[in-house]
């Protein structure tokens, strides 16, 4: 989309090159889609290039002589509108936000019978054009640079509550400095898409979970149905062909998973972390961003990149911001923020805790319907305790920089407070933080409890959760390996076994790889559920197949 | 080997534009050196690629099929698979008809031997009928089709589902989806085959499949009682009706 090398002159629905829009004088077409043109634009109160996205869903829609956006038959006004409506929507969600992995709006407006978004113009192409013209710059050291910041993107859309829904390698454009940054949701695309339902649609290989067809509330969406996606996009950039859709995967899954497709220069790791992302089942997906960064190994999270000063100012905020507060609370404040605080500040990040509840069933629908998808499907991230926001609040014009919590330094507080620590818990602690700065501490504490009497069981569960730290729980499982074997969980080695017996392992997908340098790896991936305890046997001598 | 009665073929057919504007659907069949093929196809896309595709797609099945006459799975999988293949060339021709592709529903049957085999991709169907009863019915390969085996959905929806329209696989769809084969099965006198597009299994059920089946004497009065209750159903329901196209075939004793 806007991208310099897609420049390419426009079909005869686009403004020709020279038209003034606003503020704004057109100087090129970046992309036209079914549902919008992205125009290159010269701003002149501001001396800067910008991209335009114009609303014009070429299917229903075409250009009048005044420039004027027209209906081609006046049965299609109705969804027109409703297309107009996502489309301002959108924008009108997106200008909320400053960071530098998510498309930045600048402002957005009404004319000639559609409307305009006025983003952030990148020097960069989409990840589908990187794959198709430049395959060779698609390195694990890349993907996961995308991932790193594609994550912090979606993290600060969960901040308010929403999901993206429409992650592709079309929507993520990766800048020449190698930066990528999260473009638009395709509301407009979507809710069309709904409305002209009944003729056969055909479903492209493609990136969406099946949580995302269902289309109804049988299954629930939340940061795992992002993560699949997102997923789904590194397999086509590796690949270099899209995965089989999700639908297509349910009952008899046609693809080889990244892990065992024998790709060169990638680690072993990382194509687990992936194929664990793109499990068909949900629960069976990392739940969380930062589960998705335990898996890849990204450790740095939480200190978003600074902006350039100065080239990215704020344009059009505050005459929006009133639109949005009668939906958009500012992010809910768990950790007990002072009210006064919780307005007068960035948002708090996500809290790891209401994102977890997804997974136990506990969706809360929000009042933020105005959703992106259209009204008639509201997605919503699970919010705790919807407790009345005043509403006056303005929703944060302000940029997002701020440290993040110290995850590890919460953790590491409460289990060594806690008087009932269990010797699980600080051993999933250990597991989360391996090379962290309580390790010592945590070891020894874990020495301790071994070798107190135990007064409970290991596993049970944590009988009082505390909301600001995250919540670790954990099962046991015992090794049988013949003759022997290093155990290795996630890319991290736990030890061999024998004499290692046993491992505790948090809840949520594994990859255990049983090594003996005489055998081949025994790969398996594991669903750890809270509480049910589980067996890795494998004998390296049996007969193999 | 045991020994097996010949069966002789005698069908009808149709191909109907519903309500639409234009007919996406496709059908074609020819007989050679003692084989029938017959098959059926319901193309999508803008600018006329649904047409386009579905009629390729029938044309490439016939036109193989006139070109080896050989029966069997292999033999009728080569035919579909070379279908998919001009359908993607000709996508590769046109840049309008990018996002053509097409279903396709195909029957081959061995007269002398009494043998059948067929294959689809997509939610255009085949099913078999013996002594009146459905004795079988190829998976769509849609979503609601998997929805359904994965216990999302029950078996009552498949024909209310709001997502019922969706398929995962087609000619031309690319993806990973292999064509659906059947094994090589023996049929006998009194057998009926039923080839169609959604736009007719859509508005009748099985029951009444199997009943129309039971109250008609050749596949003229089959076919016609199928239409007649589709279009009721159809016309009942005031919605817009879909496409529809089909053959009946039933298998008679060899004279």
């Amino acid at each position: 989309m806007m991208t310099a090398t897609d420049r390419i002159t426009g079909s005869e629905n686009c403004l020709p090159v020279g038209t003034r829009l606003a503020d704004f004088e057109i100087t090129g077409v970046l992309g036209e889609g079914g549902f919008g043109i992205v125009y290159m634009a010269f701003d002149h109160s501001l001396q800067r290039s910008v991209a335009i996205k114009e609303y014009m869903p070429g299917p229903l829609a075409s250009r009048a002589h005044d420039d004027a956006v027209v209906v081609r038959a006046e049965r299609h006004q109705e969804t027109f509108d409703l297309g107009l409506k996502s489309f301002i929507n959108e924008a009108r969600f997106l200008a909320q936000f400053d960071h530098p992995s998510l498309v930045k709006v600048y402002r957005f407006w009404e004319q000639n019978r559609t409307a305009y978004t006025a983003m952030q113009y990148y020097e960069g192409r989409t990840i589908k054009d990187i794959v198709a013209n430049s395959p060779e710059l698609v390195t694990e050291a890349w993907c996961l640079r995308v991932l790193r910041q594609i994550l912090e993107a979606l993290e600060m859309l969960y901040t308010m509550q929403l999901l993206h829904r429409d992650v592709s390698p079309d929507n993520i454009i990766v800048q020449d400095n190698g930066d990528a940054v999260l473009l638009d949701f395709g509301s407009a695309r979507q809710i069309i898409g709904d409305m002209t339902r009944g003729l056969t649609v055909i479903l492209k290989p493609g990136y969406a979970p099946i949580e995302q067809y269902a289309g109804d509330a049988s299954l629930p969406q939340g940061p795992f149905t992002d993560i699949y996606a997102l997923a789904a996009v590194m397999y086509f950039a590796i690949v270099k062909e899209a995965p089989p859709t999700s639908i297509a995967r349910m009952i008899k899954d046609p693809m080889t998973p990244l892990a065992s497709q024998g790709i060169k220069g990638f680690s072993e790791g990382f194509l687990c972390a992936l194929d664990s992302a793109l499990a068909v089942p949900a629960q069976e997906r990392p739940q969380t961003i930062d589960a998705f960064r335990a898996l890849l190994g990204i450790h740095e999270h939480g200190t978003p990149r600074l902006r350039p000063a100065g080239g990215t100012q704020r344009i059009a905020t505050v005459d929006q911001v009133p639109l949005l507060a009668a939906h958009v609370p500012p992010a809910p404040a768990p950790v007990a923020l002072p009210p006064a605080t919780a307005i007068n500040s960035p948002p708090p990040r996500f809290p790891r805790w209401a994102i977890a509840l997804l997974a136990a069933g506990a969706v809360v629908p929000l009042a933020l319907m105005f959703a992106l998808s259209g009204e008639d499907e509201p997605v919503t991230v699970a919010q705790h305790a919807p407790e009345p926001v005043p509403v006056a609040a303005p929703p944060a014009p302000v940029p997002i920089e701020q440290a993040a919590p110290d995850l590890e330094a919460q953790a590491w507080d409460k289990l060594k407070d806690a008087a009932d620590t269990s010797a699980a818990e600080v051993a999933a602690f250990l597991s989360e933080y391996p090379q962290g700065r309580y390790v010592d501490p945590a070891r020894k504490r874990l020495a301790e409890l071994d070798s107190a009497p135990v007064v409970k069981p290991a596993a049970a569960p944590v009988a009082v959760v505390k909301p600001a730290a995250p919540k670790i729980e954990t099962a046991s499982y015992s090794l049988s390996v013949k003759p022997w074997g290093t155990v290795i969980v996630d890319g991290k080695e736990r030890g061999v076994s024998p004499p290692l017996k046993k491992l505790t392992l948090t809840t949520g997908v594994h990859m255990v790889k049983v090594a003996n340098p005489g055998f081949p790896d025994h790969i398996k991936r594991i669903v750890v559920k809270k509480g049910v305890p589980g067996t890795i046997a494998h004998d390296f001598t049996a007969q193999s197949k | 080997m045991s020994e097996r009665a010949p069966v002789a073929l005698s069908w009808a057919s149709i191909s109907a534009p519903g309500m639409r504007e234009t007919n996406q659907d496709a059908i074609g069949d020819a007989r050679k050196a003692g084989l029938a093929c017959l098959v059926v196809a319901d193309g999508t896309g803008g600018h006329a690629g649904g047409e386009v595709a579905s009629r390729i797609a029938v044309e490439s099945v016939i036109g193989s099929f006139v070109g080896q006459s050989a029966f069997g799975a292999a033999a009728l999988l080569a035919c579909v698979e070379q279908a998919s293949a001009s359908v993607a060339s000709d996508k590769e021709q046109c840049a309008e008809r990018q996002d053509m592709s097409t279903t396709l529903a195909a029957l081959l049957v061995d007269e002398q031997a009494a043998r059948a085999v067929w294959a689809h991709l997509g939610d255009t169907r085949v099913y078999l009928f013996r002594e009146g009863r459905l004795l079988s019915v190829s998976k769509d390969h849609s979503l609601t089709q998997q929805l359904i085996e994965a216990g999302y959905a029950s078996t009552g929806q498949l024909r209310t589902h709001p997502q019922r329209n969706i398929l995962y696989a087609a000619l031309g769809a690319g993806g990973e989806t292999p064509v659906a084969v059947s094994d090589e099965t023996d049929v006998q006198a009194g057998d009926a085959f039923l080839l169609c597009t959604d736009g007719l299994w859509e508005w009748v059920v099985e029951d009444e499949m199997e009943r129309c089946l039971r109250a008609a004497p050749g596949p003229d009065e089959w076919l016609a009682a199928l239409c007649a209750l589709a279009q009721a159903h159809a016309g009942a329901s005031g919605k817009v009706r879909d496409n529809y196209s089909a053959y009946t075939v039933m298998l008679g004793g060899a004279p």
